[in-house]
């Protein structure tokens, strides 16, 4: 009986030590899912998807497109461009400078709140790249 | 005369992996850092791709391995397999977490942050987080043949991350880029050369992860139960799983 006593014993630690981990790494994976999911399956929106519903004044949302040739100028708020997804455009101004990586006829993701006039005003700039890797097209 | 045949033919054959690992490194490293040309928008940081690429595919491939070792604990098998699980799982944790810091460095320069809450780098982090688990379970305290058997379930069930990471960037709308190689396409949209560095670098990588599988597995498994049971781990062993049994 004793034996039997400290064995159970010693697996219900062993249990306790179970769940205990158990408990810790699912903890963590939620909170993982739960701070990443808002913005994570839909990582960004698209010009489209806010023109056809926009989003309340004052909340932060990311938008992603192409930014259109010829659109990136300085402006007395920052760098203005426009980024297409092909169907819908949208002006941005952003008060942060973009990533060295920025490049007109790529992709990127522009972090901010949408102001009034259909201008977005981002604070933040993340380049997209595609999943070609290429070399310069005049090597030196 | 002190080394038995047996001794003789595994001294033997580790240098000869090692070797191979060593020398598809260096070749990799030429490839990458000299022969292939530098990316026309990303530069000279495009070449951490060389690394990041083959440490997530290694990542995948130590995990796979984790799952038919521990469906091969399940059925009962040699011990060996649990610890080819184990080092397995030890590899693929080591190269996810390679992957992760490598591709922070990587997106720093290329997309202007270190970590944001895309679905691959969440789906990434909890791939790591599941095989920390995995080991933990391992750590757990308990009759062996039993703690083996609870990892192996867990071995089994999460691999099912594994597919979740890759298929992330197809699935949901990401951050990262979608698969250059890794999906159905006639021709990858990456130049010849960089293509060849990426290869080279998946090799080497490869051969350094199986030799650190072979180190590893002997270091788990110190002791043979017998010589001629050497290589017998292809069949069902049926001596040595008698511990559990008190």
């Amino acid at each position: 009986m004793h034996m039997s006593a400290k064995r159970s014993g010693w697996h219900r630690s062993a249990r306790a030590r179970g769940a205990a981990v158990a408990i810790v790494v699912l903890v963590g994976v939620t909170v993982l899912a739960v701070s990443g999911f808002e913005g994570t399956l839909t990582y960004y929106r698209t010009p489209s998807e806010v023109a056809q519903s926009p989003p309340p004044t004052g909340e932060r949302l990311r938008i992603g497109g192409m930014v259109v040739a010829g659109s990136v100028r300085d402006d007395d708020q920052g760098v203005r461009f426009v980024v297409t997804d092909g169907a819908a455009d949208l002006t941005v101004v952003s008060s942060s400078s973009p990533p060295q990586t920025f490049r007109t006829g790529q992709g990127a993701v522009v972090e901010g709140t949408m102001g009034s006039e259909g201008v977005f005003l981002a604070d933040r700039i993340i380049v997209r790249h595609s999943n070609e890797y290429q070399p310069p097209e005049r090597p030196q | 005369m002190g080394l038995s045949p047996e001794k003789h033919r595994h001294r033997s054959i580790r240098p000869g992996l090692g070797t191979l690992a060593l020398v598809a490194m260096a070749v990799a490293l030429a490839l990458g850092l000299v022969v292939a040309p530098a990316e026309a928008i990303q530069g000279q940081a495009q070449r951490l791709m060389y690394v990041h690429v083959p440490a997530a595919w290694t990542a995948f491939a130590a995990f796979a391995l984790v799952l038919v070792a521990s469906v091969a604990v399940l059925m009962r098998r040699h011990p060996r397999w649990d610890a080819r699980a184990q080092a397995a799982a030890e590899l693929g944790v080591g190269m996810t977490a390679l992957a992760i810091v490598e591709g922070s460095l990587w997106g720093h320069t290329a997309w202007g942050v270190w970590w944001t809450w895309d679905a691959r780098l969440v789906t990434t982090a909890v791939l790591l987080l599941l095989y920390l688990g995995y080991l933990g379970v391992r750590g757990l305290p308990g009759d062996r043949v039993h703690v083996s058997r609870r990892a192996a379930v867990v071995g089994v069930v999460g691999f099912v991350q594994v597919p979740v990471v890759h298929f992330s960037v197809l699935w949901w709308r990401t951050l990262h880029q979608p698969p250059t190689l890794l999906q159905p396409t006639a021709s990858p949209p990456i130049s010849p050369l960089m293509l060849t560095a990426l290869l080279a670098a998946v090799v080497a990588f490869m051969l350094g992860g199986a030799w650190f599988l072979r180190r590893r597995v002997a270091q788990l498994v110190p002791v043979e139960p017998s010589p001629s049971a050497d290589h017998a781990d292809t069949g069902p062993v049926p001596v040595v799983v008698t511990r559990g049994a008190s």
